[in-house]
């Protein structure tokens, strides 16, 4: 009988061992976003002049019901365009009108619930790479996001920021995304609209190549 | 007076002493802090974070065996940095957690100079590691869990307070080969320092 006590205490103390795995602190792992960029090496960033950016939106992709309170309003989608725009400015482009046949298009939006980073690090080429898609938002055809890859239970969000390459379309009427950066997450920061803000910079710093000397 | 209180404290001894040295199983709980001693780029921070739990049963004067589990966790915090891979760069500040598990199967000698209230030994075991080593960056994560044969030469003291009660203080070198190939984790080796309670049983 003290055996078999002792066995039982033996193997409570190992199990309950076996559960404790203390984690980082929750407010450390937020304060900053994760920033991820890429670009297609076979753009000559500096053979552009002009760009286009929708003022006073971005977009949101979700797979779930278009209950997102982050892009709607002036608070988060205003200061997101003028921090692109503030950076596109300092590497020398020139924002104009979409009339004004733009050299590049800029498509920031909201990619809701989707695990952006796992698949940029599993899956190379599937998710989060510059690529052919067709053009749909500035008035071509029908817009195609990229196809899905995985997707989640749990909310999960980046702020993705495209350059798009519109001055060389392809024969097939294809354009060429030809910077990305991701930010994220999104829905699980501590300060929203800063990390935003100095993760749009960021983007930019680590985008050296991105100039028009 | 003093010899009253003298007298008091050795007779205590003597009862104490005649006690401890018929113990003859006992189980030990102690904190264990330590140290990592391999693949320090990834994670070089001694820990605090760890507990030891055994059993021996003494199976003469000189020798005792049993098993020993331990677990600890291993945590690194590292700045904000940006890494760089072909085309893509992200940056993000991170941290490196290993969790590491052992079972041993163990041995102790007591040293020929042990008396019954001061015990030392020499000891070694060997067992299973199971160690998880955890990459945390924003709500992301990276994990590789693995399997290793783990190997615990160690030198202590045993403490024997009399009655049920005692006290153990030791250090261990763990030889580990669970390796992460994920994390380019070639095995992990540590260096530990418990102390804790023993409790004896007649």
């Amino acid at each position: 009988m003290k055996r078999i006590k002792a066995i039982w205490t033996s193997i409570l103390i190992i199990a309950v061992g076996a559960g404790c795995e203390p984690q980082p602190d929750d407010i450390k792992l937020l304060d900053e976003f994760v920033v991820s960029t890429n670009f297609d090496p076979d753009a000559d960033f500096n053979s552009y002049q002009t760009y286009y950016i929708p003022q006073d939106t971005i977009g949101l992709v979700s797979n779930l019901a278009s209950d997102d309170t982050i892009i709607v309003g002036n608070n988060y989608a205003r200061p997101v365009v003028n921090q692109v725009q503030s950076n596109m400015s300092a590497r020398g482009y020139q924002s104009v009108d979409l009339t004004d046949d733009p050299d590049l298009a800029i498509n920031a939006y909201v990619l809701k619930n989707l695990n952006i980073f796992q698949d940029v690090n599993y899956y190379p080429g599937a998710y989060g790479y510059p690529g052919y898609y067709y053009p749909g938002y500035y008035g071509y055809y029908g817009y195609n996001y990229y196809p899905y890859v995985t997707t989640y239970a749990y909310n999960t969000g980046v702020l993705v920021i495209e350059i798009v390459d519109l001055k060389n379309v392809t024969p097939q009427n294809e354009v060429t995304v030809i910077w990305d950066a991701y930010l994220g997450d999104v829905f699980s920061s501590v300060d929203l609209s800063q990390q935003t803000l100095d993760g749009i910079d960021q983007a930019f710093f680590q985008s050296t190549y991105l100039t028009k000397q | 007076m003093k010899l009253l209180i003298s007298s008091a404290i050795i007779v205590l001894v003597t009862a104490v002493s005649v006690q401890a040295q018929d113990f003859d199983r006992y189980f030990y709980l102690s904190w264990m802090g330590s140290k990592p001693l391999s693949n320090t780029s990834w994670n070089d921070e001694s820990t605090g974070k760890g507990v030891r739990f055994g059993y021996r049963k003494i199976i003469n004067e000189k020798f005792a065996a049993g098993f020993d589990y331990t677990w600890a966790t291993y945590d690194k915090y590292f700045p904000t940095a940006t890494f760089e891979e072909g085309t893509r760069a992200i940056t993000t500040d991170y941290f490196n957690y290993v969790y590491s598990y052992g079972l041993t199967l163990s041995g102790q000698y007591f040293l020929p100079f042990a008396t019954e209230r001061v015990m030392p030994f020499v000891g070694i075991g060997a067992g299973v590691a199971l160690n998880r080593y955890v990459q945390y960056y924003n709500i992301y994560t990276e994990e590789d869990q693995t399997w290793g044969f783990l190997g615990r030469p160690e030198v202590g003291v045993l403490f024997p307070f009399g009655g049920k009660w005692g006290a153990t203080i030791s250090g261990q070198y763990n030889f580990s080969t669970a390796k992460s190939d994920y994390f380019g984790y070639d095995g992990f080796n540590s260096l530990s320092v418990n102390v804790g309670v023993v409790l004896m049983s007649y």
